[in-house]
């Protein structure tokens, strides 16, 4: 009977270790990785990320050798030099681009490319296929999940694959040299992650060299020609001289000076650079003097002739008088790089197709920004119709020459929204696959790295906490746009949250409904998460998963993600005030359902005078706001060592010494609110103060530095249905100590009175 | 109907007497006491308001409805100075309540008496104006003095009192001259008129745009998102100077952009965004000739706390 099952057995144990390679046993090595004793810097990462991935899942250090050792029954050979001569073929497949091969011959395993940077991907692929491994995000020490396995086995040793564009990476902004976004950029097939290792290393990862951008100083700077050359500046006819901020494009010696520059300054970068773009200022300010407004001559006859001083009313004259120029400079700096790919910027006026032809030493770089439907793909007919005919314009007279540059991860100038992958599987994709049948270069686009340091307000860190899957998927589809972004998600999803990959699942899917039903509208959190009622759903998949989670990291993840949501929702305005049964002591000062209101605090003087600064205020104050489903009830405690109060007047009237007001606004409607630790109290509705809400001061005291007041508000006073978040109002706290000029008040964050306000959710 | 000819006579009679006025009906102190000799359709006012003898002299009127001052001429682009004494009873005053502050600059629905500037051109065709309308918010009498500058095409001008339901209106001393002093372009260039008067601003982005005092009761332009001011005349080519003394709340910058308009107050153009910083130590001076074309010019402040904003013609300055 035995022997019955025995067979099939041993057949089934067969097939799945037929080829496999035994790599490490018991969490002791059983192969060397060798790499070239010279081989450049990526060949040489390649194989230390290898040995450290390996370690860190087995346990096990494999030796680094640099030529075949018999010690090991298994070799891993990294690097084009231990290939060129088994895989023929291959290598030439793999010839003028930055595709990888993982081949394997009887124990030796080979990870090669025709560019050193390919064993990495290489190296990191192996891994990816062979493990259950996913480098989710760059922080070195959460952001990377995986088992544990102390017998590695190495199965899938067949792979090729070749990027679908020439150009597929990351300008990291904002916060430079951060090596970890670097490093991820590299495991996940990035061929540019801009300045993010340390100067003194050089191009470790060999990426892509892509220098230029907004370079106009680099070809005059001012500080150097001003005085002496104003001539090569812009001339303004506002001001009625020349001015710094713009070039005189058709000045012939300032071609001169910015091509001996431009020449001077390439030929010190330690490599040439691969992609060289010729870029302006972040303006729309060109140089109005009469030769740079004149008609411009077209080839093939007709001329040019402009139809107003501004370049946003005329872009097409300014686009061209800009394309001249590159042409211009692009021609003369071939000669000295003919290797490097001259690119002209896409951009602001730059955007709108020329009346002129380009040199063929240029390519565009196209960057739909302005005016773009953040929905739909540029192509699609609900996009806008400007950057629809733009792009097919430049395609249709430039073909193969335009790739795209995007911001699809650059929230530096402000917060990251959690905005789950829909506009990727909706607009970007496509947007790739587009460029792909155009046979475009490429796709640049900005990220900004998973770092601790602060850009604007935020870290940028943060940003990662909120949408590190969708940066995973953009990485996939910028090597291969026809995958699935779907399925994609799922792998992340899987590999990343485990056991909870289920509920997180549901998160994303739930994301996902809330943008489909929020169509035509922005997308951003307000309008696919709040006001399509699926906050409550989304956040409840998040506390699920959570509870669900079980490796560190993934526990780590969910966590990060469930306090930006927290945060999102309370800055873009969602303060919940939870709901209490009524048997609750409302009334009571000190009552235990006071400890878990909707807590308002971090009162600050708003920024007035000071650059925006907003110092805490001079003593603190605290809302604590609770519902029974019918009243809103607001504990209030002002510190004060010694408040001054109006003096109690008996009637209402508006608190004039040191007070509380709260303002409730819903369309036209103003619900004003205001309170002393002596009694007196106001209430208004729209300044008229004849309107009585109802409302009760159910108890106000002062002593032991601090008066307190506590607030009980008919929610129908203010005309709010819990079950209906339609009726829900915005409202601002101001504690003012006293009138008089220059004491504003201070609300909770500083946030200016009359701005847009929080909302309030029951 | 004679009373009403001799009163007409005395009217015009009047207009050639007092030359630093722009009409009698202003600047008497309401001797005549008589509606019809300063208000038009004053049917109803005759019935419900009434003119009182002061204590310390003069009169004042008192009404429970809006009324409209009778047409006077004005001239284009010539700056007037509007000053009257007033209070109201009724609405929630600012002695009561300080917070009532933000609804003097309130559009919508205000809760105050507010005066408004209708301007007619040679047709009696209403001409558009920037000017702010003023909210009277006060419950004891106090001068209000408002500057504005008539719009291009007008050629008489009334004054418009809108009382709202429930509310009386006191007004008395009401002056209308032209304004000589100033050698600035736009108006209230340093808000010296105090934290109540929004002389020269023609709108706000945002509710949280206000006039504010400094801890030395210095009054500055918070401008919310922006702030426009009203439109001023380019009457040369200039050049000319544009100060702007103040700070930002937003990314430690205040960015400024003028914009031109033509004859009809049709738009040119703008000028390229004029930055101030803190390296401008708070203050920032663009040079700037008037663009061809353009014959009145505003001026748009982002997210700043202002104190001065002011135009001049550069030899004016030297």
């Amino acid at each position: 009977m035995k022997c019955r099952f025995l067979l099939p057995l041993l057949g089934f144990c067969l097939y799945f270790s037929a080829g496999a390679l035994e790599i490490t046993r018991d969490g002791k090595p059983r192969a060397n990785i060798a790499v070239a004793r010279n081989a450049p810097d990526a060949e040489q990462f390649a194989a230390r990320d290898l040995r450290h991935w390996i370690r860190e899942i087995s346990g096990a250090e494999l030796p680094v050798v640099h030529e075949m050792k018999h010690d090991m029954p298994v070799t891993i050979f990294i690097g084009k030099k231990f290939a060129e001569q088994v895989w023929k073929k291959e290598i030439a497949d793999l010839r003028g681009g930055d595709g990888f091969a993982i081949r394997s011959k009887g124990k030796h395993i080979y990870l090669f490319g025709d560019v050193p940077r390919a064993s990495a991907y290489a190296a990191a692929a192996l891994l990816e296929k062979n493990t259950d491994i996913i480098w989710a995000r760059p922080d070195e020490k959460t952001g990377c999940v995986f088992s544990r396995n102390p017998s590695l086995n190495f199965r899938v040793l067949s792979m090729l694959e070749k990027p679908a564009f020439l150009l597929h990476g990351w300008n990291v902004v904002a916060v430079r040299r951060d090596r970890p976004t670097g490093i991820w950029a590299l495991r996940n097939r990035g061929n540019w992650a801009d300045q993010t290792s340390p100067v003194r290393a050089g191009n470790e990862f060999d990426f892509l060299n892509c220098e230029g951008g907004h370079i106009y100083w680099w070809m005059a700077h001012p500080d150097r020609y001003f005085k002496n050359s104003p001539e090569f500046f812009g001339y303004s006819r506002l001001t009625g001289k020349r001015e710094p901020e713009t070039l005189c494009l058709t000045n012939p010696e300032l071609l001169e000076t910015a091509v001996g520059n431009l020449k001077k300054r390439l030929k010190a970068f330690r490599e040439t650079p691969d992609l060289f773009t010729i870029g302006f200022r972040d303006s729309w300010t060109m140089c109005q003097c009469e030769k740079c407004l004149a008609p411009i001559p077209l080839p093939g006859g007709g001329t040019l002739i402009r139809k107003s001083d501004d370049p946003q009313v005329d872009p097409l004259y300014f686009s061209t008088r800009y394309w001249i120029f590159v042409n211009q400079i692009a021609r003369r700096m071939k000669r000295d790089f003919p290797e490097t790919l001259f690119a002209g910027y896409g951009y602001f006026y730059g955007a709108e197709p020329p009346m002129c032809e380009l040199d063929p030493a240029v390519i565009v770089s196209f960057c739909p920004i302005g005016g773009v439907n953040a929905r739909y793909p540029l192509l699609d007919k609900r996009q806008s119709p400007v950057w629809r005919r733009r792009l097919k314009e430049w395609n249709r007279r430039f073909p193969g020459r335009i790739f795209l540059y995007e911001y699809y991860r650059s929230y530096a100038s402000s917060f990251a929204e959690i905005s789950g992958v829909s506009v990727i599987e909706r607009k970007i994709v496509h947007d790739l696959r587009a460029l792909k049948a155009m046979n475009g270069p490429g796709i640049l686009s900005e990220l900004t790295p998973d770092s601790e340091k602060k850009f604007s307000d935020h870290t940028m860190k943060s940003e990662w906490d909120a949408n590190s899957v969708s940066a995973w998927i953009l990485a996939r589809l910028f090597w291969n746009p026809a995958q699935d972004p779907r399925a994609l998600r799922d792998y992340y999803l899987e590999r990343t949250f485990r056991e909870a990959a289920a509920p997180m699942k549901e998160f994303y899917d739930l994301l996902d409904k809330g943008f489909r039903k929020s169509d035509g509208k922005r997308p951003n959190f307000v309008n696919t998460v709040i006001h399509t009622g699926m906050e409550k759903k989304c956040f409840d998949a998040l506390c699920r998963a959570e509870r669900a989670a079980k490796h560190p990291n993934s526990l780590s993840m969910i966590r990060a993600l469930k306090t930006q949501w927290q945060l999102v929702r309370g800055r873009l305005g969602m303060n919940s005030v939870p709901r209490m049964d009524q048997e609750e002591k409302f009334t009571d000062f000190h009552a235990t359902c006071y400890e878990s209101a909707l807590i308002v605090d971090d009162f600050r003087i708003p920024g007035y005078f000071n650059w925006g600064k907003t110092p805490p205020a001079p003593h603190k104050t605290e809302a604590r706001l609770l519902t029974d489903g019918t009243t809103l009830y607001i504990r209030i405690t002002a510190e004060h060592p010694s408040p001054v109060f109006m003096a109690e007047s008996g009637s209402e009237a508006w608190p004039l010494g040191d007070h509380v007001e709260i303002r409730f606004e819903k369309g036209a409607r103003t619900y004003c609110f205001a309170v002393d630790g002596n009694g007196n109290h106001y209430d208004s509705l729209n300044s008229d103060r004849r309107w009585s809400s109802g409302w009760k001061v159910l108890a106000s005291d002062s002593g032991g530095g601090a008066w307190r007041a506590l607030l009980a508000i008919p929610l129908k006073a203010l005309e709010i249905e819990p079950e209906n978040r339609k009726t829900f109002p915005s409202f601002l706290i101001i504690r003012r100590e006293k009138y008089g000029a220059g004491t504003p008040g201070s609300t909770p964050g500083g946030v200016f009175p009359g701005k847009r306000q929080a909302a309030l959710a029951f | 109907m004679l009373r009403r000819l001799l009163i007409l006579l005395l009217f015009l009679c009047g207009c050639a007497g007092d030359a630093t006025e722009i009409s009698d009906i202003y600047g008497d102190g309401f001797r005549k006491k008589d509606p019809d000799a300063y208000f038009i359709n004053a049917g109803g006012l005759k019935k419900r308001s009434v003119f009182l003898e002061k204590d310390t002299g003069g009169v004042v009127f008192r009404s429970p409805l809006s009324f409209l001052f009778r047409e006077v001429p004005v001239k284009t682009d010539t700056k007037y100075r509007l000053s009257f004494s007033a209070c109201q009873e009724g609405a929630e005053s600012l002695e009561e309540n300080p917070g009532m502050g933000g609804k003097i600059f309130a559009h919508r629905e205000n809760v105050f008496p507010v005066c408004r500037l209708q301007f007619f051109n040679r047709g009696k065709k209403r001409v558009p104006s920037d000017a702010a309308f003023f909210a009277i918010p006060f419950g004891k009498m106090k001068e209000h003095v408002f500057l504005f500058r008539a719009p291009p095409g007008a050629e008489s001008m009334r004054l418009s009192f809108s009382v709202p339901k429930g509310v009386r209106l006191s007004l008395s001393d009401v002056c209308l001259r032209e304004e000589t002093e100033g050698k600035t372009l736009n108006i209230n260039p340093r808000f010296e008129l105090g934290p109540y008067n929004y002389s020269g601003i023609s709108a706000f982005n945002d509710k949280s745009g206000r006039l504010i005092a400094d801890r030395n009761g210095r009054t500055h332009l918070f401008t919310g998102f922006y702030a426009v001011t009203n439109r001023f005349p380019l009457k040369s080519e200039g050049p000319y100077l544009l100060k702007v003394r103040g700070s930002g709340y937003y990314k430690k910058r205040v960015d400024s952009i003028l914009t031109f308009y033509d004859a009809a107050w049709k738009k040119t153009g703008t000028s390229p965004v004029i930055r101030l910083t803190p390296q401008n130590q708070e203050t920032l001076v663009f040079r700037f000739v008037r663009p061809p074309q353009a014959a009145y010019a505003s001026v748009t402040i982002y997210h700043a706390t202002i104190s001065e904003i002011s135009i001049v013609r550069e030899e004016e300055e030297k």
